[in-house]
């Protein structure tokens, strides 16, 4: 990332054709991120979410500065869907686990926070109650 | 016949064949997936054209023109984009023929939500690449695509028309 300031940027997979909404998250939100992260990889290893398909929700794609990643110890990039964290590190080999830390639900708040409730509404991803 | 003319003439077809051959993209998704900054970057309008600028190109912009998702009751903003980035409408039975280095690619619609794009590669099947993620040969019902016309496409369901890309004539950004 060029942007110093931007140690972590969320992409909403949401559109094939036009550019996606991205959020950038703030220092507090880096942190809590990193813990939830840190409370699940390694826990509980999955097999990878079923392929999305056209029109569907393609999910979070979480990519964290090569700093911030190394200082936090947690992977640069990583995606988020259908309760599965896959740590993309390792392009071609990415490791799933089970989102035990519920980070989607955490991403899912914070786009709403962001102004993004109803584009996510729309490809049927709701804020847990 | 005298033999020599008809191995002169059997070269020649063959020739042309392989070049013709050379102007369609083969279907090989390692391309587009193995790479993550490659993958994360390129969406379906990159993938349909076999062009990789990296910044999730949208029909049009290379030239000035904005599509947008208001823009999208219908094909038709988005389709003139792709004119003025020098894909060339075409009859989707009839192909892109020989004439030229080009391939065959054919658009849809999401009404007043998105725009996707098909690519036809050498063997005659259709492949895409949604958005962010990676490519792939089949539709949403996890069939090989014989025709986007038919294939289920989900929400897409305007159906745009057919283009030819000729790589050495096209911009997009």
């Amino acid at each position: 990332m060029e942007d110093s300031k931007e140690m972590a940027k969320v992409t909403l997979g949401i559109f094939s054709g036009l550019p996606n909404p991205e959020m950038i998250l703030t220092e507090e939100n880096i942190i809590k991120y990193a813990e939830m992260v840190k409370s699940t990889v390694g826990k509980e290893d999955v097999y990878g979410p079923t392929p999305t398909k056209l029109g569907e929700f393609y999910g979070f794609m979480v990519i964290v500065s090569d700093d911030k990643a190394k200082e936090l110890g947690i992977p640069k990039l990583a995606n988020i869907i259908k309760g599965v964290f896959a740590d993309m590190t390792i392009h071609n080999e990415p490791k799933y686990w089970r989102d035990l830390s519920r980070i989607e639900q955490f991403l899912i708040g914070l786009a709403y926070e962001n102004g993004f409730a109803d584009l996510l509404k729309k490809v049927g991803v709701k804020r847990s109650e | 016949m005298k033999k020599w003319f008809a191995d002169f003439i059997k070269k020649l077809v063959e020739a042309a064949a392989n070049w013709i051959e050379k102007c369609i993209p083969v279907y090989d998704p390692g391309i587009w997936n193995n790479n993550a900054s490659i993958m994360l970057t390129n969406n379906c309008y990159n993938y349909g054209c076999d062009i990789q600028t990296n910044t999730f190109a949208q029909p049009g912009r290379a030239h000035g023109i904005i599509v947008t998702r208001s823009d999208l009751i219908n094909c038709e903003k988005v389709h003139s984009a792709a004119l003025a980035d020098g894909l060339k409408d075409v009859d989707c039975d009839k192909g892109c023929g020989c004439e030229k280095c080009q391939h065959q690619v054919a658009l849809v619609v999401s009404p007043s939500w998105d725009y996707h794009w098909y690519r036809k590669d050498r063997d005659g099947k259709w492949s895409h690449k949604m958005g962010n993620t990676p490519a792939t040969n089949l539709d949403n019902s996890g069939n090989v695509i014989t025709d986007p016309r038919t294939a289920n496409r989900g929400s897409y369901t305007i159906f745009c028309g057919c283009f030819c890309v000729d790589k050495s004539m096209v911009t997009i950004s």
